[in-house]
């Protein structure tokens, strides 16, 4: 998978189409999953991954080698913190985003009935706690919890040393940690223990 | 290493952070397992973060939409030639400020030029020194104080003096201060000097402390000569007065001029009522002064005006531009996320 990319992407810079294509089919869903999470909305999330592959295929001249998955994660995230921040400069439109964010967990992995709905609120829940993390660490949150880059990976594509992607997504974990624990009704056996365990000893 | 029992500490929230992702070097690694061996608050927090690292972990990939495949090559966007519609929508709001300014100042000039020709359009009218003598009285002193000395007074402008002295509407405030002019320099004149003297005594009030030093018998010769001369002349007087027109000398000035050459021709037609036909004469003469004055007037009042009308053209053209690029620049914007 690996080997060819670099073929690919000299193949691209000529001009090749279907070159370009499937590197669009391999990291696409990547592409696609970082930018739901970091806008918590999937039509926007369309939007900007098409926007992404555009604006790689234009710029693709400037790719100097590395991770490509970097690189595309890197325009992705950054067209989707533009895509908030201009969202947050128009109060109407977060509200109707506000009223589509029920719809936006799955309900395809569902075992049962009653257990989906919990699992889909919880998802809620913590799609809700990412998007209230600042721009910088939700960035870095999600690429590396969700998307699970590696924190040289996730500094290549936010552009910053690894130091700071390191100080990054410790003060977005705990703040997220914080924020679930509010929440404790929601959270599976496993956070309750330590919730129970931690009353315990004041 | 004390410093990593306390939670809240940062060093500790990063190092425990790295520990669950095994991004830690051997070293901060057995820094933080110590800490853990001996703090069950840093072990409750070690747990805390992995569940929650596990619980964002667990989030479902989401399925693609629809495939994001190219069906053709993006056409090249012109991003060096073509601005961001910040930048665009900056540099309208700019050029809109600029045109405000302008407009603004543009008013204040015109409300400037229409009070000036509206003093000038009095003149015109009402053919008052007093609106002169108003304009500039310290200067029509100092000039009088002059005046004795003075060899070729300007007789365009005397002569026009008289002719707006003559036609002196408003005598409440010219009487008054004729009468003083009077009492100063013509107190024994004619009736028929004293018609001409008394519309000029404005300017002759004006230039009362000349005036005051010329009641001595050597200065009424002085002036007489002077308006035997304006008599003697009208050609030259004429010719003074293109000149006037051409060179355009500040209203101040010339203005003061008149005032000094008026008092001289009121004191000096007192005694002597021959003179007066002639002084008319002068007038007559000088008729081309006020149209000077007029003329000058405008063509100040254009010489502001000009550039400002252009620059304000060229800057609403620029915002039209402008705003013109912003909205193509938005358009492409939107459209180029489908």
């Amino acid at each position: 998978m690996q080997p060819d990319e670099p073929q690919l992407v000299d193949r691209s810079r000529d001009g090749d189409l279907s070159a370009f294509n499937a590197i669009v089919e391999r990291y696409q869903s990547q592409v696609y999953n970082v930018s739901a999470r970091i806008l918590g909305d999937r039509h926007l999330a369309e939007d900007v991954a098409q926007e992404t592959f555009i604006k790689a295929h234009r710029s693709l001249g400037g790719f100097r080698g590395g991770s490509l998955r970097a690189w595309l994660l890197r325009i992705a995230s950054n067209l989707s913190l533009d895509a908030t921040r201009s969202r947050k400069r128009r109060p109407a439109e977060s509200l109707e985003v506000a009223s589509e964010r029920p719809g936006f967990s799955l309900p395809s992995d569902s075992p049962g009935p009653e257990q989906a709905t919990l699992q889909g609120e919880l998802r809620d829940k913590i799609q809700e706690s990412i998007m209230s993390l600042p721009d910088d660490q939700r960035a870095v949150l999600v690429l590396i919890d969700v998307q699970g880059l590696s924190y040289d990976e996730a500094a290549e594509a936010i552009g910053s040393a690894v130091g700071t992607v390191k100080s990054r997504l410790a003060r977005g974990r705990r703040r997220l940690r914080e924020t679930l624990m509010e929440h404790r009704e929601l959270l599976p056996a496993q956070f309750r223990q330590i919730d129970s365990g931690r009353a315990s000893h004041g | 290493m004390v410093r990593l029992f306390r939670r809240g500490n940062r060093r500790r929230e990063e190092l425990l952070s790295a520990y669950v992702d095994g991004e830690l070097t051997a070293t901060e690694e057995r820094e933080v397992e110590n800490v853990l061996a001996s703090s069950e608050d840093a072990r409750r927090e070690l747990a805390e973060l992995q569940a929650t690292v596990d619980l964002v972990g667990q989030l479902p990939e989401l399925d693609l939409p629809r495939s994001f495949t190219l069906d053709a090559a993006p056409k090249k966007r012109l991003t060096l030639w073509w601005p961001s519609v910040r930048a665009t929508g900056l540099a309208t709001s700019v050029a809109t400020m600029l045109l405000v300014g302008l407009v603004a100042g543009d008013m204040l000039n015109v409300l400037e030029q229409a009070q000036f020709g509206s003093d000038d359009s009095e003149y015109a009218s009402d053919e008052s020194a007093f609106t002169d003598a108003e304009v500039a009285p310290a200067p029509a002193a100092a000039a009088a104080m002059d005046a004795p000395a003075t060899p070729e007074p300007p007789m365009a402008q005397a002569g026009r003096a008289v002719m707006d002295a003559t036609g002196t509407p408003e005598p409440e405030s010219a009487t008054t201060e004729s009468d003083e002019g009077q009492s100063d320099s013509s107190a024994d004149a004619p009736v028929a000097a004293a018609a001409q003297a008394m519309p000029a005594a404005p300017a002759a009030g004006v230039a009362k402390s000349a005036a005051e030093e010329e009641t001595e018998p050597a200065a009424p010769a002085a002036a007489r000569m002077m308006a035997a001369e304006s008599s003697e002349e009208p050609e030259a007087a004429e010719q003074q007065a293109m000149e006037d027109e051409a060179t355009q000398t500040t209203a101040t000035d010339s203005a003061a001029m008149e005032e000094t050459v008026a008092a001289d021709v009121s004191e000096e037609a007192a005694p002597e009522p021959g003179e007066v036909p002639q002084a008319g004469m002068a007038l007559s003469a000088a008729e081309e002064a006020p149209v000077a004055i007029d003329d000058f007037a405008e063509t100040d009042g254009e010489g502001l005006e000009l550039p400002l009308a252009e620059l304000q053209i060229v800057t609403a053209i620029t915002i039209v531009l402008l705003t013109g690029a912003t909205l193509v620049a938005v358009l492409r914007r939107r459209r180029s996320v489908p």
